[in-house]
C-alpha cells in the first residue's frame, strides 16, 4: 500500500525541499535591493500631499518673494517641525512659480537679489553660486543644475506647496 | 555640514569648498548660574545650527566645544588644544560663536569670535523660540558674510 502511493522518491522530495528552502533564503536576499529600487515611486506617493502657506495668489508679482511654511515631520519617536522656504513669483504667462532656496552646489541657501553684483538673480553666498530668475544656473559658476521647484495647489485662493521641491527635467 | 555620517562623505569629498569651521563655545556649570549656562548652551546650539544650514555647502559645524566655567589659563590651554589640531585640517577661517563674554577676551585677538547675549528661552514657546533665533541667526550670517568678503579682499590685496 505504502509503495504505490510514494509518487516522490526520497532523492526528489530532498531536492524539493531544498530549492523550496533556497528560493527562500533568495527571497529574503533579493526583496530589500528590489524595495529599495522602487522606494523613491513609494516615497513621492508618501510626500504627495500639498501645506497651506500664508499666502494669497493674488499677493504673488511678479518679483520673487520668499515664503516660509511649516509641517510635522515624524523621524522614528522624534517628532519635528519642518520649516521649508520658496521664493514663488508669477512668470510673464502669469504662471506661479516656487523656487527651492537649496543651492544645488553643496546645499547653502540662495537668495533673491541679495548681492550688489548680481541684482535680479539668485546669489548663494558660499561659493558665489548664481542662477537667473527661473532658475536656471548661470555657465560659469559652481552650481550643476537649476533651482529645484515646489508644486503648487491653489485652494480657496491660497497657495499650497509640496513638502519637497523636485528636481527640473527629471534626469 | 555637520558631523555626521551622511555629511561626512561630502565633507571629505568636496573639501576644497569647506573652508570654514564654526565651533559653538558651551559653558556647563553646576552652581547657582547653571540655569543660565544651560540656557546659553541651548541658544548657541540653536543658533549655529540655523547657519550650518544656511551655509550648509561651506561651513562645518562641529559638535560643540563643552567647557566647565574656570580660570582663563584653563581654558586658553583647553581651546588651544582644539584649535591646534583644526588647524592641521587646512580650514581657512576658523569661527567661534559664543554667548560668554571669556572668550571675546582671552582669543579674539586670534580668532574671530561672534559674541552673542543669550535670550531667555525657557517660557517660550516654539514658533516664538524659532522666530527669536532665527533673527539672531540672521545678523551673525551676515557678520560671516561680511568676514569672508573681507577676508578675499585681504587677499585678493595681498595677491598684487
Amino acid at each position: 500500500m505504502s509503495k504505490e502511493k510514494q509518487d516522490i522518491s526520497r532523492r526528489q522530495f530532498l531536492s524539493y525541499s531544498i530549492m523550496g528552502v533556497g528560493g527562500f533564503m533568495a527571497a529574503v536576499t533579493v526583496m530589500p535591493m528590489l524595495r529599495m529600487a522602487i522606494d523613491p515611486v513609494l516615497q513621492a506617493e508618501a510626500s504627495g500631499d500639498f501645506i497651506a502657506t500664508n499666502v494669497k495668489v493674488d499677493e504673488i508679482t511678479s518679483e520673487p518673494q520668499r515664503v516660509d511654511f511649516n509641517f510635522e515631520q515624524k523621524d522614528g519617536w522624534y517628532e519635528s517641525t519642518v520649516t521649508q522656504t520658496a521664493w514663488v513669483y508669477k512668470d510673464e504667462n502669469g504662471e506661479i512659480v516656487a523656487l527651492s532656496p537649496i543651492c544645488k552646489h553643496l546645499g547653502c541657501t540662495v537668495s533673491w537679489n541679495s548681492s550688489d553684483s548680481h541684482p535680479n538673480q539668485f546669489f548663494c553666498p558660499c561659493h558665489k553660486g548664481v542662477y537667473e530668475k527661473d532658475g536656471t544656473n548661470v555657465p560659469g559658476t559652481p552650481p550643476r543644475g537649476p533651482l529645484d521647484r515646489y508644486q503648487y495647489q491653489i485652494n480657496d485662493g491660497v497657495l499650497y506647496l509640496s513638502r519637497r521641491a523636485s528636481e527640473v527635467g527629471g534626469e | 555640514m555637520r558631523w555626521i555620517a551622511k555629511d561626512s562623505s561630502i565633507f571629505f569629498r568636496e573639501k576644497d569648498y569647506v573652508d570654514t569651521i564654526l565651533i559653538p563655545l558651551i559653558p556647563i556649570t553646576f552652581k547657582e548660574d547653571g540655569t543660565e549656562a544651560a540656557n546659553a548652551s541651548e541658544f548657541i546650539e540653536l543658533v549655529s545650527q540655523f547657519i550650518e544650514n544656511q551655509f550648509k555647502g561651506r561651513i562645518l559645524l562641529l559638535p560643540p566645544f563643552t567647557y566647565f566655567r574656570s580660570t582663563e589659563e584653563e581654558l586658553i590651554g583647553l581651546n588651544q588644544y582644539w584649535v591646534k589640531h583644526i588647524e592641521s585640517g587646512y580650514f581657512k577661517h576658523i569661527i567661534f560663536i559664543s554667548s560668554d563674554p571669556i572668550w571675546q577676551k582671552i582669543i579674539s585677538n586670534r580668532y574671530e569670535v561672534i559674541w552673542l547675549p543669550s535670550i531667555p528661552l525657557e517660557h517660550m514657546n516654539e514658533t516664538n523660540k524659532m522666530k527669536v533665533i532665527s533673527n539672531q541667526a540672521e545678523q551673525v550670517i551676515n557678520i560671516i558674510i561680511h568676514y569672508w568678503q573681507e577676508k578675499e579682499r585681504e587677499n585678493s590685496l595681498q595677491k598684487k
